[in-house]
């Protein structure tokens, strides 16, 4: 009951915080129904999207039971868009969850630990920051071959540097506040002080980063696809779809509005909640989210 | 001294500034005000933080910020009604007619560009000179506001002048073109008493015609400038009048509560001690010859130099100097924030640096501190019941249910009600989050107290709250207090034992009514003198002082005090003095006592 009464007035104080947050509510929003999609993706699935079907190929939006039209093989274009979201707002998601557990755990032991440990990551840091992604990218598919997994791995430990400076600045400005000394002087550990004074002030700006970062993992995605050395040939993502499409721009072009214009939503989507969030912290503070 | 008011510089009739909440209703920060500037006088707008002075001030430039509106009857400034003039009309006004000075003059000035270069554009914004000429005033202007070495300092950056040579250059940009008004805003709040004391004086000189609106939350500033003075609450002047007038007699509550609160050497604090002043016992915290030195890019800041301290149960010692004299930083070494490069800190005998961090631990229950400012020192996040209850974790003392307990009774101990648990720091007011610091030092029921400036971030009724908190809890739970202040005044009320700070070096030490009373080195005497006094008819013989503290990177020869000292004679700056015993006192000086202070206090 008293959980329950809790979970009321939680949610009623979020509800309040996205009064006046045009950002906040539009993302929140569009958010929630990109994550009802990936939940029901099988269900609402018209088709298998891999199975071709060359009698219907190149069909056009409207089609009978294939209402977002077909592509060159035949492939049902609405099912393959949802597959392609699962697969490439996963891809986003776990990469920049990697990037955010490296760069915050970085950042937060480079600011903790004055000395060698912290020009170390620091250093560490630079490096990561100076390889050019695309070529990692290449020589990974080469010695391990395509898929999700290593395509998530690639673009998340090529992405914390980001959140380890940011974590690492933002944790060094509030280790000069006053009560981080005050808690020093009474004797409370490092490591408490990093988790009850340190981790919840970064907290804010890191969720409106991994936001922010979602987008820029998702269009990273979608360009190596593209490229082709993201997803395997023939896996239904964005960005081979994308790939594909280009011979049929003139004779099929919804085959390139569907992907592109699905990217664009996610992005926005993504975006539009970053910049929520961030308004909201600097409205009101930084006071709790939940 | 005081030119006769001749005729108003500026009239101002029903002044509303309202700011928009964010539900969108309006609240009127000021309301329906009038006011009049002769020519020649300065009138102090005088109230406490959130009263509206500033808004006044800002309004009448024209510069409310954006959330805010302004609505006025008429503004008269030399005749010209401004009430009507659109934005452009009014930057033409700014700089020309009417100057404002700022409280914090590094953020005002441009840190990318000379101040040479910021004071010339002032003059072609408003004047047709050429460039040589243009230059050739504002050196003349950087002369008269007392600047050394004036051309040299026009091409100066800002960050490179001191706070108070700042200021100078502030004024002298403000009266380039000869403004008939000019709005001050707390031109001195950010400045050491004693270089206060010099801006102070050089407003008053530069005055000639103009008039001048100095808006202050300090009552001794007024006193010692003002003409008339304005006493301004929620929005609106609850009483003005002569600036002797108003402090001397004045007719409303709110004036004489203000007055009250305000410490000064020539009547009793609002806040009694009562009972004796104690006499310093066993030292229970004592630092021994310490010396704190910092070091970068082989320079060396020897921020602490030979330093002796102690206090003792039941005692209050008041550290005091001027900023960058390193009291903070022994409060740090005493504290264990610093490390001494040279000396010993003992707690209860044992020396500190030699203890491993579990020994330390019982320690940190009986030693506290409480930082100056009441904003930075409460983790904004954090409920208040876990901020003062972090202290009871980290020792592992007490069950959940004892600890609930204790954390209720030292609230109420500080005065602060049992619903403020659950809240968080920022919906509390300075004086309540000084409360709550507070309450956090005492929870473990610590036998020393040092405080960093406790107070001086509050208004003065919230002082003397926290000051009376203070005294009651010494008297119950028989704490030593180690208070750092610039307020000498203050100290003179609530210490037992003053210390005096310049350059990393004590150079008086005794007891505070006779410190205040009759101080020996020349730079008590200095501090004294410039401390500003509420209590009107005081003369204004101030010890000349001359310029600025030198640099602690590179500390003068012998006295350190020579540069400054009014009795400075050559032994001084071959021969250092020693801290020696002279009287009931401990003092560094070849000629103890021979300043007397211009006008000596009556006991």
């Amino acid at each position: 009951m008293i959980l329950l009464s809790r979970q009321l007035s939680r949610a009623r104080r979020l509800s309040a915080a996205g009064r006046g947050n045009t950002e906040l509510v539009a993302g929140g929003a569009l958010i929630l129904l990109l994550i009802t999609l990936v939940v029901f993706a099988p269900l609402l699935m018209a088709h298998d999207p891999a199975a071709s079907n060359l009698r219907n190929r190149l069909l056009a939006i409207g089609a009978e039971s294939h209402w977002l039209g077909t592509d060159q093989l035949g492939r049902d274009i609405w099912s393959r868009l949802l597959a392609g979201l699962v697969w490439s707002t996963t891809a986003a998601i776990s990469a920049t969850l990697i990037s955010l557990f490296i760069g915050a755990f970085l950042g937060l032991s480079a600011a903790a630990s004055p000395g060698w440990p912290r020009t170390l990551i620091r250093w560490f840091t630079d490096t990561v920051i100076a390889f050019p992604g695309l070529i990692v990218a290449v020589c990974v598919i080469a010695i391990i071959g395509q898929g999700w997994l290593p395509m998530v791995l690639t673009l998340g430990f090529l992405g914390w540097p980001v959140f380890a400076r940011v974590t690492y600045a933002e944790a060094l400005s509030l280790m000069e506040r006053s009560y981080v000394t005050s808690a020093r002087l009474q004797g409370v550990s490092r490591g408490s002080i990093l988790l009850g004074h340190i981790a919840p002030g970064v907290m804010p700006t890191l969720l409106a980063m991994t936001a922010f970062n979602c987008a820029d993992m998702l269009i990273a995605e979608s360009a190596l696809s593209f490229l082709g050395i993201g997803a395997p040939l023939g896996a239904p993502t964005w960005g081979n779809m994308l790939a594909e499409s280009r011979q049929y721009l003139l004779r099929a072009p919804w085959l390139v509005f569907a992907p592109g214009i699905a990217i664009v939503v996610v992005v926005v989507a993504a975006n539009l909640l970053g910049d929520g969030l961030t308004r909201r912290y600097r409205q009101k503070g930084p006071a709790p989210l939940l | 001294m005081k030119a006769p008011p001749s005729r108003n510089v500026l009239s101002v009739r029903g002044l509303t500034v309202s700011f928009r909440k964010l539900n969108g209703e309006y609240v009127d920060v000021v309301r329906s005000i009038d006011l009049d500037v002769a020519s020649g006088e300065i009138l102090g707008l005088v109230g406490e933080s959130g009263s509206g002075k500033t808004m006044v001030g800002l309004s009448l430039l024209d510069l409310v910020p954006q959330q805010g509106v302004r609505s006025v009857e008429s503004i008269e400034l030399s005749g010209a009604d401004l009430s009507g003039f659109d934005a452009k009309q009014m930057q033409e006004v700014r700089g020309r007619d009417v100057a404002m000075i700022f409280q914090d003059p590094m953020s005002s000035f441009n840190p990318v560009r000379t101040v040479g270069a910021s004071m010339v554009e002032v003059i072609c914004r408003h004047q047709r000179k050429s460039r040589q000429e243009a230059e050739e005033l504002c050196v003349d202007a950087l002369a008269k506001v007392g600047v050394p070495a004036p051309r040299q300092r026009f091409s100066a950056y800002p960050h490179e002048l001191s706070g108070g040579l700042r200021q100078r250059v502030m004024i002298a940009m403000a009266t380039l073109n000869d403004p008939p008004l000019l709005v001050a805003d707390e031109p001195t709040t950010a400045l050491d008493a004693t270089i206060q004391a010099q801006i102070l004086d050089l407003l008053r000189q530069r005055i000639d015609q103009r008039g001048i609106i100095l808006v202050t939350h300090d009552l001794g500033v007024a006193a010692e400038i003002c003409d008339r003075i304005a006493v301004m609450q929620r929005g609106q002047f609850v009483e003005t009048g002569p600036c002797v007038e108003v402090l001397s007699r004045p007719q409303h509550e709110y004036t004489k509560k203000l007055i009250r609160s305000v410490p000064s050497f020539r009547r009793p604090y609002v806040v009694a001690r009562d009972g004796t002043r104690v006499e310093a016992g066993q030292p229970l915290l004592e630092g021994r010859d310490l010396s704190v030195t910092f070091s970068s890019r082989g320079m060396q800041l020897r921020a602490v130099k030979n330093v002796n301290i102690a206090v003792s149960r039941g005692e209050t010692v008041g550290l005091v100097g001027e900023s960058g004299s390193g009291k903070s930083t022994l409060v740090g070494a005493l504290m264990g924030i610093h490390r001494p490069t040279s000396g010993t800190v003992l707690f209860d005998g044992a020396d500190v640096a030699t203890l491993s961090g579990r020994e330390l631990k019982p320690l940190r229950r009986r030693l506290q501190l409480v930082f100056q400012d009441p904003y930075a020192s409460l983790n904004p996040r954090w409920t208040i019941r876990r901020i003062v209850g972090e202290p009871l974790r980290a020792q592992n003392v007490g069950s959940n249910n004892e600890n609930e307990a204790r954390i209720r009774e030292v609230l109420s101990l500080v005065g602060l009600p049992e619903d403020a648990l659950d809240r968080r720091p920022g919906q509390f007011s300075g004086g309540q989050r000084q409360r709550i610091a507070i309450a956090r030092a005492l929870i473990l029921e610590p036998e020393i107290l040092i405080a960093d400036e406790p107070v001086a971030a509050l208004d003065v009724s919230m002082q003397a709250q926290v000051v009376a908190l203070l005294n009651k809890l010494q008297r119950n739970l028989d704490i030593g207090y180690l208070i750092v202040a610039h307020d000498l005044a203050l100290m003179h009320h609530i210490a037992d034992r003053i210390v005096v700070m310049y350059l990393g070096e004590i150079v008086e030490e005794g007891r505070a009514e006779s410190l205040t009373r009759s101080p020996l080195h020349p730079y008590t005497t200095a501090l004294l003198s410039a401390a500003p006094d509420p209590e009107p008819g005081r003369t204004l013989n101030r010890v000349p002082m001359r310029g600025e503290q030198p640099s602690p990177l590179d500390p003068p020869s012998g006295c350190a005090f020579h540069t400054r000292c009014p009795i400075a004679a050559a032994r001084c700056r071959e021969e250092k003095p020693a801290l020696s015993q002279h009287h009931d006192r401990l003092v560094a000086c070849h000629y103890p006592g021979d300043l007397r202070l211009p006008n000596a206090k009556p006991a």
